[in-house]
C-alpha cells in the first residue's frame, strides 16, 4: 500500500491501520527517532485520537502526519 | 478596572479561569541553545510559553531537547497554531495539540498574508468559533481591528491578543490610536499585545496603555544577551503595570511650573 508519512512516499505491505504503520515506523531505524519525543496524528489533515490507532483503517495514498513537540513563539 | 487598582490581590493576569502572577508570556523560538532558552525563561519570570508541533527530522534531535527544557520549567504551556493557513488546517492542529500538550489553552494563528505574517480574520474568527464550541481556550492573534476583535468576542473569546506589529519586526506599537480604542472599548477583556514588540520600552508603552500582558519571542531570544534582555522585559512590564494602575497624569499642551510661581525672586526687577 502507497502511503505519505510526514510528506514522504512509503509503499508498505501489511499495513491496514495507523496503529500498525507506527509499529513499522517503531522498526524502521530512520524513522524510528521521529516516534522518541512523543507524537500526535493525523490522517488526511484529520486528526486522530489515540485511542482510534487501532481502529483507523488505512486506505491507497492517504496521507498521514506525526507531530511532535517543536520551539514556537 | 477599579476594583483592580483597590485591591492588588486581584492584579493577576486572567486567562479564562486560570491566574497568572507574571504579565509576561514568551516563546521558545529562535535562542542561541536550548540551556539559553531554558535561563531566559527563568529570567523573565514567564509563567506561560508558547510552543508548537512540527514534523520531526530523524537527523536533528533538537525539537526533543528543547521539549526537556519546556516540560522542566513548570510553566503552563501554549500551543500555537502558527503556518496554518486555513480554519480547518488551525482546528486540526489544536486538537493535536490538545493531546500532545494536555492543555486546552490555544494560541490560534491563521495567517493571511505570507508577506508580513497578518492574520487572516476571516478564518481566524471561523476557527476560534468552532475551538470554542469544542471546549478550547482560545487566545486569538489578530489585528488590532475593533470590529474583528467585537467578532472574536462574539464568537466566544474571553482573551483577545491583537499585534503591536507584524512578527518579528521588533517596530512595537504601531497604531497606538486603534490599540487604545480597542482598550477602552473591552475594558473587562483580557488583552494582551502579541508580536512585534522590539524594546521593553515598547513592552512598558502598552502596559501603561492598560494592555493586560504581553507575548513576545524574538526580541529576548534575539539579544546579545537573551538572560539580561528577559529580565529587562520582566521589568519592562513590571513598571507598566505599576504606572497605568498608578495613574498617568493627563498630558498638556503648554508649560505649567512644577516649583512654586508665588516668592519667586527677582520678578519685580523683570
Amino acid at each position: 500500500m502507497k502511503i505519505s508519512i510526514n510528506g514522504i512516499n512509503h509503499d508498505i505491505q501489511d499495513c491496514a491501520s495507523i496503529q500498525q504503520v507506527i509499529e513499522y515506523l517503531q522498526a524502521s531505524n530512520n524513522s524510528n527517532q521521529v516516534l522518541l519525543n512523543g507524537f500526535v496524528v493525523a490522517l488526511n489533515q484529520t486528526f486522530v485520537p489515540r485511542s482510534q490507532y487501532l481502529n483507523t483503517q488505512l486506505q491507497e495514498h492517504d496521507a498521514i502526519e506525526l507531530l511532535s513537540p517543536m520551539a514556537g513563539g | 478596572m477599579k476594583d483592580v487598582k483597590q485591591n492588588p490581590m486581584l492584579n493577576k493576569l486572567k486567562l479564562y479561569d486560570c491566574k497568572f502572577s507574571s504579565r509576561l508570556l514568551v516563546g521558545t523560538a529562535l535562542y542561541p541553545s536550548p540551556d539559553i532558552m531554558a535561563k531566559s525563561i527563568a529570567a523573565s519570570g514567564s509563567e506561560m510559553i508558547t510552543l508548537s508541533l512540527r514534523r520531526q527530522d530523524p537527523s536533528n534531535n533538537q525539537g526533543q531537547v528543547i521539549w526537556q527544557h519546556v516540560q522542566q520549567s513548570g510553566c503552563t504551556l501554549l500551543p500555537n497554531t502558527a503556518g496554518c493557513h486555513s480554519a480547518q488546517e488551525a482546528i486540526t492542529l489544536a486538537q493535536m495539540s490538545r493531546e500532545m500538550f494536555d492543555t486546552d489553552f490555544i494560541k490560534l494563528e491563521v495567517i493571511g498574508d505570507d508577506y508580513n505574517l497578518q492574520p487572516d480574520p476571516f478564518e481566524t474568527v471561523k476557527a476560534a468559533e468552532i475551538l470554542i464550541k469544542q471546549g478550547f481556550k482560545v487566545l486569538p492573534y489578530c489585528t488590532d481591528d475593533l470590529v474583528l476583535c467585537q467578532r472574536l468576542l462574539g464568537v466566544g473569546c474571553q482573551v483577545l491578543m491583537p499585534w503591536g506589529s507584524p512578527i518579528g519586526t521588533g517596530k512595537g506599537l504601531m497604531n497606538p490610536y486603534n490599540l487604545q480604542t480597542i482598550r477602552d472599548r473591552f475594558p473587562t477583556t483580557s488583552l494582551i499585545i502579541d508580536a512585534g514588540i522590539g524594546k521593553p520600552s515598547q513592552a512598558m508603552a502598552a502596559m501603561e496603555m492598560g494592555f493586560d500582558g504581553i507575548l513576545l519571542n524574538t526580541a529576548i531570544a534575539q539579544a546579545h544577551n537573551p538572560v539580561q534582555m528577559a529580565q529587562a522585559f520582566a521589568q519592562a512590564v513590571s513598571a507598566g503595570r505599576q504606572a497605568y494602575l498608578a495613574g498617568l497624569m493627563e498630558s498638556r499642551q503648554t508649560a505649567i511650573p512644577s516649583t512654586p510661581v508665588l516668592g519667586t525672586p527677582f520678578w519685580q526687577q523683570a
